[in-house]
């Protein structure tokens, strides 16, 4: 299944709920067993709270590798393939390293006072 | 009220309840006023009359700063009335909430009322405010205000739905400095002080960055009631304050300055067209991957900001570009919950409990966020341009106040910012495409 972002949310990829829009379309795609090409032809920008709930979320519910290779981006301008590689990274760590959350929430909690 | 003299009054008072306005040239249009609104549709009122050419034939009273309301000695004759409430004529005009809202702004209560000249209260009403003004004033130590005021007085002052505070604030040069969001700073509890008054800016210069803080203070003031208006060398601003942007910059011209634009909503094609085809591309000399390249990270900023701030206002941004030093610039605020206020709700605490500007460098950290899912990664990529970008980032959230340049951050003492203001500064001329290497690590 092949999703052209352009025609799905125009121009630009920037809010957090088309990411989410976009995510569920891929669950469903990856719960089929298909594989999901999410092109990025004509887009002009793309954040990491549009490429969370698209791609990241998707760690927390499959197996990583099964993420990686099943859920592919075409026509992605390096800085856009950049984002996409780093929110990945980012969601294996969080899924599937409880170190790293546990050192996260160490962090958080040594700002108060209290 | 029409009919009374020859030219209807452009303001009447029409009884205890209700004030009512009517004009010649509007009879059609007569409306009653009532409800936290009405002061504020008053004034305006006014300031609509005020600017009607013609002979003098209305008498306002009050000061003439009163109400950010435009007009001429030749045109109105204005009576300083400091702080007082007053009758006109048989009907009364009187402060709203008692003694209590003479207190609370002191001597800078400045009702206003606008009579036609000819009417007969006129002289009477003149006299009258005058001598209730006297008695108000007129000190008995040792003794509550309230008992200073005669019963006839006290029952107006009772009774009183309408009060106007009409404030000035002074605050010279509004810079992109601390000592310059310290201003706005203190401005903003001013207005939190202040519900129902006319709050007027006086400025010699304001970043644009202050505008668009303003322009959100002008918004939340609004929903209580307060008026917010901007008076500059330049002339006087009451609403909305997008066109003032660029008169702080005089010899930059309208071309370069990007005038506010409010964001209520997660609104890709809104955010993107802004950022994108008004701002970056005011730096002519990027190329539009490199102007693709900048949007991405400094859009982060609205998406943080709508998703956590839940700001009352929306995300509010302008910009400016300056071409002689290519410098490109940025500023967001939103009023809503801080970066130190959202952590802390996160964890069950109070804001005050948790160090500021250490909660905004937390969140500047790959992959750390206070929603339980893989996030966090806006603020980073953000930290990651700048370094890489040779830019300079000021972030004011609560009590935080944060310098960001290179590597090098900065933390500063502030006095606490009811929300998050981003400053962001590039120089167009460093701006380079990433090389490929692994940026965010």
């Amino acid at each position: 299944m092949t999703i052209s972002l352009r025609e799905q949310f125009g121009e630009f990829a920037l809010s957090a709920d088309q990411g989410r829009c976009l995510g569920e379309q891929v669950r469903e795609a990856l719960q089929g067993g298909e594989v999901s090409v999410l092109d990025f032809a004509g887009i002009r920008s793309v954040i990491s709270a549009f490429l969370n709930p698209a791609i990241g979320e998707l760690y927390g519910t499959f197996p990583a590798d099964v993420v990686d290779d099943r859920v592919r981006v075409i026509n992605a301008s390096p800085v856009q393939e950049q984002s996409v590689e780093l929110v990945r990274s980012n969601a294996r760590r969080y899924y599937h390293d409880p170190e790293f959350r546990r050192a996260q929430d160490a962090a958080l909690e040594e700002l108060f006072s209290d | 009220m029409p009919g009374e003299s020859r030219v209807a009054p452009a303001i009447g008072i029409a009884d205890n309840a209700r004030v009512q306005y009517a004009h010649q040239a509007i009879e059609d249009e007569q409306a009653f006023l009532s409800g936290s609104g009405s002061f504020f549709r008053l004034r305006r009122r006014v300031g609509e009359v005020a600017q009607r050419p013609g002979p003098a034939d209305h008498v306002l009273v009050g000061d003439k700063r009163t109400a950010g309301v435009r007009f001429t000695h030749g045109f109105l004759d204005c009576v300083h009335l400091p702080s007082v409430c007053f009758q006109v004529g048989r009907d009364r005009f009187r402060c709203k909430k008692g003694l209590s809202a003479l207190s609370a702004v002191s001597e800078r209560l400045e009702p206003i009322v606008c009579l036609p000249r000819e009417a007969d209260g006129y002289r009477r009403a003149v006299s009258d405010v005058r001598s209730v003004h006297e008695r108000v004033k007129s000190p008995r130590r040792g003794r509550r205000r309230r008992s200073r005021v005669g019963n006839g007085e006290q029952r107006l002052v009772s009774e009183s739905r309408y009060a106007m505070a009409a404030v000035v604030e002074q605050l010279g040069r509004i810079d992109l400095t601390d000592d310059g969001v310290a201003k706005l700073i203190a401005l903003a509890a001013r207005l939190d002080a202040l519900p129902e008054a006319a709050v007027t800016v006086e400025t010699d210069f304001a970043y644009n960055g202050a505008f668009a803080v303003l322009e959100a203070l002008r918004l939340r003031a609004a929903a209580r009631g307060t008026t917010l208006s901007v008076r500059m060398p330049q002339g006087e601003y009451t609403r909305p304050f997008t066109a003032v942007v660029g008169f702080g910059c005089p010899g930059s011209g309208g071309a370069t300055t990007i005038p506010i634009r409010r964001f209520t909503a997660d609104d890709s094609a809104a955010i993107g067209g802004f950022l994108l085809d008004e701002w970056v591309r005011r730096a002519r000399r990027l190329s539009s991957v490199e102007c693709q390249y900048v949007v991405g990270p400094v859009a982060e900023i609205f998406a943080n900001g709508l998703t956590h701030a839940r700001s009352a206002v929306g995300v509010l941004a302008c910009g400016q570009f300056f071409p002689a030093k290519e410098h490109l610039h940025l500023s967001v605020v939103d009023l809503g919950i801080t970066i130190p206020g959202s952590l802390a709700a996160a964890r069950g605490r109070r804001e005050e409990s948790i160090d500021a500007s250490r909660a905004v460098a937390w969140a500047f950290e790959p992959g750390h966020s206070t929603l339980q899912t893989s996030r966090g990664l806006g603020l980073a990529i953000l930290r990651t341009f700048i370094r890489e970008s040779g830019a300079t980032l000021r972030v004011y959230s609560g009590r935080a106040s944060v310098r960001i340049h290179g590597d090098s951050w900065e933390a500063h003492a502030a006095r606490r910012f009811p929300g998050t203001l981003i400053d962001l500064e590039l120089p167009t001329a460093e701006v380079r495409l990433p090389d490929g290497r692994e940026r965010y690590d």
